[in-house]
């Protein structure tokens, strides 16, 4: 936060990241991280609308989750998780490496946590294509293809189930969850990126970590909420 | 600030994490991934919500704890934290309260939906 | 300290739209949201004058639905819930701390254009045809029904929920990491202990108002049948998302306006005010309270009776902080010297509409009284006696409170007055036959009446005519004061808290070293000195 819009009080002594109104550069890291933290919140209670939909309608029609279920990819949502586990050690890493001055180590770390998001995008992007191509969509639009069904009933192992009404909901929800969390992985790129770049050219120090540590924090928890989105959606039984 | 002695005024105090803690809180993330997928093919009937879930909540503390080191930072970031998972909480106990409630208003209008024929879309989506 | 103030320190556009100045970011959501209560205000009128006879007057049902709609929009999300915690908020929270600004400046400039982009949604919206789903929203009206630009609306009312989230975040990040040695807890005002609880209620509640926007503009977009009856969805739950924010929502609107009153009675009374740690944590324990509340605005919609039976009786446990706010507000007035300025007029005036607005929502949380009651003016006439009678009269309060430190100038203090009591008589005019025509049956949002109701509904009309014309006169002499107005001093209330003691209107940086933080609501030391037209402190006759 520079202070570029007033020429009175120039705070001589101060150091160049410390925003004008902050008293030490303490006062301005706490403050950012508790700012960070209510951000958390809200997004906590932003995704907290999605699984009261979940749960209001998987406790009273689980048939279409146990049905829906098999239509998922339970390896591909395996594999998504270990990806964002691993991104989550990364960039806890990379605060450390900041936190220590070890500069390339901070960089290399953001690098392996930036790569690690976009295979998650990758895979999201393989899973929905699929899903796209048997016609499992959401609402109104949902028509699975012949196909699909032959898929899942196969899958199924011979048990077979009556297909539920109001299939289409389960998908509803899927798309609703697994796409906001999606935009969040997005957002997330977007300022791991910029991290990178503010990383490489030097700006943060042992003194001066702030923007690396709540970056990290915004990530933990994009990976927090896939930590509950993969038993809810690619588990049920 | 590689050590906390080191006070100058212009340092900032902050935790930092042991590489142990960090690979330590990535392996135990990693065996409970593994274990919430075994788990699932054992068929426990509707524990196996429950256990997925217990499963998630201590992966998903792991990394409250150890990554994002609420474990080290106390006061009121914990409340807020807390206070989130509360509110949550409230939010769909009292929706899953009042809609587990009217689910056989719901079920007796769709039986009385299929006594009378309907035409168009109604019946369509209904069933 | 410089002569320059935060007003004069810089010229030009770019001083004012690009500022991180947290009284400048404060005067710009002044005057942002004194428009939109002037827009939501003809809107109200035009439905108003089309109620004063039965049958069409000048617009058609839909034209008719569509106004009430956009009346209650834009008094809710533009007006109500942003004007007091981000105009007065903004401009006096850092300055009462004796801070130099809030925790995040460009985070607070953000929340301004957060509200001007979803300002710009409403007009969208407005110009689009208008929408005529109630400022509810409810399903299955708002997603397959209505034939309106209702995803606009919705998009402003997502943005419009993040503008309110930063102005959350901000002030609990100042209010924790901002304040000054001295500052305790204690010491601060009551107006940021209500701003404190209102905060919390902005940041736990608005994220869901945000998912059921986006819900539902995914639901009238691509029909996913999560709220669509048709598509096998449940609409009550979509009143359960709804409510989950919006009834907490109220007490955003309510608790600042609360917080006001405290320093309005204080300064009015020449008395310490009574209770202050009751009046503090009520705040709080509102805030928390109004999160268990939601489902009174569902005992009609379907909601089942064990959900209604438990927010029924959770309702009633709200009287019980609001009460002892009003208790600890007359205890104040209490052998007080009490100073009629305009805003003491103001805070009494909130004293008396807030008990009756208070009182009738026991009646409406009542389940049997709410199944007679439910939908009809009653509600309206409630609703309207805590919003307008309560909030909106508590920002007039504090405009008239902070207009002298805000822009350096008296208003002509008579006709403030006169016009203060207008807007008393003017209301109730308004309101109070709103009451009799619920009891007796006439639902509200209906476009038509019988005969029989013509008479109170032309008293009612007559009272938004008389309120229109006040705030007209009220704007007219304010913006006059700008030019012509007396100089203010610097503490024109004898108020002790932080604000007064810098200059009117205060320099950029607010204080250059902090003030001595005392006990806020010790008056006993100012005394009012004719020369200055305002008060002074005792020390500097005997130095």
């Amino acid at each position: 936060m520079s202070n570029n819009h007033h020429n009175e009080n120039d705070h001589g002594g101060h150091p160049s990241f410390l925003a004008h109104h902050f008293s030490s550069p303490q006062q301005q890291y706490d403050a950012g991280k508790l700012g960070i933290w209510l951000f958390l919140v809200t997004e906590v209670l932003f995704f907290s609308g999605l699984f009261c939909a979940y749960a209001v309608y998987r406790f009273n029609h689980p048939e279409i989750f146990r049905y829906a279920h098999f239509f998922l990819d339970t390896t591909m949502g395996a594999i998504n998780t270990v990806v964002l586990i691993l991104s989550s050690l990364t960039i806890a890493w990379a605060v450390r490496a900041v936190q220590l001055n070890q500069r390339r180590l901070a960089v290399g770390m953001l690098v392996v946590t930036l790569l690690c998001a976009a295979a998650f995008m990758v895979i999201k992007y393989i899973e929905y294509t699929h899903k796209f191509h048997m016609g499992l969509t959401w609402g109104e639009s949902f028509a699975p293809s012949a196909e699909a069904l032959r898929e899942v009933l196969g899958e199924a192992h011979g048990e077979v189930l009556e297909k539920p009404a109001n299939l289409h909901l389960f998908f509803s929800i899927y798309f609703c969850m697994t796409g906001l969390h999606g935009i969040h992985v997005l957002a997330g790129i977007g300022v791991i990126i910029w991290m990178i770049v503010r990383t490489a050219r030097g700006d943060f120090s042992s003194e001066y970590f702030g923007p690396v540590e709540y970056t990290a924090l915004y990530w933990h928890i994009v990976d927090l909420v896939w930590i509950f989105l993969f038993p809810l959606l690619y588990l049920i039984d | 600030m590689s050590s906390h002695d080191n006070e100058t005024p212009g340092a900032t105090h902050a935790h930092i994490a042991p590489i142990s803690t960090l690979m330590g809180t990535f392996i135990a993330l990693l065996v409970l991934t593994v274990v919430t997928v075994v788990v699932r093919s054992i068929d426990l009937g509707s524990m196996n919500i429950m256990i997925a879930m217990m499963i998630a909540t201590i992966k998903a503390g792991l990394v409250a704890a150890y990554f994002m080191h609420l474990a080290y930072d106390g006061g009121f970031i914990r409340v807020a934290f807390f206070a989130s998972i509360i509110f949550m909480g409230l939010f769909l106990g009292f929706a899953l309260l009042d809609t587990s409630e009217y689910q056989d208003t719901i079920q007796w209008h769709e039986t009385l939906k299929a006594k009378v024929p309907t035409e168009g879309s109604a019946a369509d989506h209904g069933k | 300290m410089s002569t320059t103030n935060y007003l004069t320190c810089s010229k030009g556009w770019k001083s004012w739209f690009l500022t991180l100045d947290h009284k400048r970011i404060g005067v710009m959501y002044l005057t942002a949201v004194l428009s939109s209560f002037a827009l939501g205000g003809l809107f109200a009128l035009a439905v108003r004058l089309e109620l004063f006879q039965p049958g069409q007057q000048f617009m058609d049902p839909t034209t008719y639905n569509r106004m009430f709609t956009l009346h209650g929009a834009v008094m809710v999300f533009l007006f109500i819930i942003p004007s007091i915690p981000a105009a007065f908020g903004n401009f006096v929270l850092p300055i009462m701390l004796g801070a130099q600004d809030v925790a995040f400046p460009r985070l607070n400039l953000a929340s301004f254009y957060l509200w001007m982009a979803g300002a710009v949604f409403f007009l969208v919206s407005l110009l689009g045809g208008g929408i005529e789903t109630g400022w509810t929203f409810y399903t299955p009206y708002s997603t397959t029904t209505a034939d309106s630009s209702v995803v606009s609306a919705l998009m402003g009312v997502f943005v419009l929920g993040f503008s309110s989230i930063f102005t959350g975040m901000n002030f609990i990040v100042t209010i924790h990491q901002m304040r000054p040695k001295g500052m305790t807890w204690f010491k601060m005002p009551l107006f940021l202990w209500a701003i404190y609880g209102t905060a919390l209620i902005q940041v736990l509640a608005t994220p869901v108002l945000g998912i059921t926007g986006l819900l539902l503009i995914v639901e009238r977009v691509a029909h996913i049948g999560v709220f669509d009856p048709a598509l096998g969805g449940d609409p009550v739950l979509f009143q359960h998302f709804f409510w989950f924010y919006s009834h907490p929502a109220v007490y955003i609107m309510i608790l600042p306006a609360m917080g006001i009153v405290s320093e309005l009675i204080a300064a009015g009374s020449r008395k310490e005010i009574f209770g202050y740690r009751f009046i503090a944590f009520s705040s709080i324990a509102i805030a928390i309270l109004g999160f268990l509340v939601w489902g009174h605005h569902m005992f009609t919609s379907g909601q089942s009776v064990a959900a209604s039976v438990v927010f029924s009786a959770l309702t009633f446990t709200v009287a019980i902080p609001s009460a002892i706010k009003v208790f600890n507000w007359l205890s104040t007035m209490y052998k007080g010297a009490i100073v009629l300025n305009t805003p003491m007029c103001y805070g009494l005036s909130f004293i008396s509409l807030f008990g009756i607005g208070g009182l009738t929502g026991l009646f409406l949380g009542t389940l049997s009284v709410d199944i007679h009651l439910h939908d009809t003016y009653f509600i309206v006439a409630h609703f309207h006696y805590v919003m307008m009678g309560s909030t909106a009269v508590a920002f007039m309060g504090g405009l008239h409170y902070w207009w002298p430190k805000m822009f350096g100038k008296m208003y002509n203090e008579a006709l403030a007055r006169v016009c203060c009591l207008f807007v008393f008589i003017g209301f109730n005019l308004t309101f109070l036959p709103q009451f009799v025509l619920g009891t007796r049956g006439m639902p509200r949002r209906y476009f038509d009446y019988p005969e029989r109701f013509q008479f109170l509904h032309q008293l009612s009309t007559i009272g938004a005519v008389m309120l229109f014309i006040t705030f007209f006169v009220m704007f007219s002499y304010l913006l006059h004061s700008l030019v012509r107005g007396k100089p203010a001093p610097m503490n024109p209330w004898g108020a002790n808290t932080n604000e007064w003691k810098c200059s009117s209107p205060p320099p950029f940086n607010n204080f250059d070293v902090p003030p001595p933080m005392e006990n806020p609501y010790d008056h006993t030391n100012l005394v009012f000195d004719e020369k200055l037209g305002g008060y002074r402190a005792k020390q500097v006759i005997n130095s």
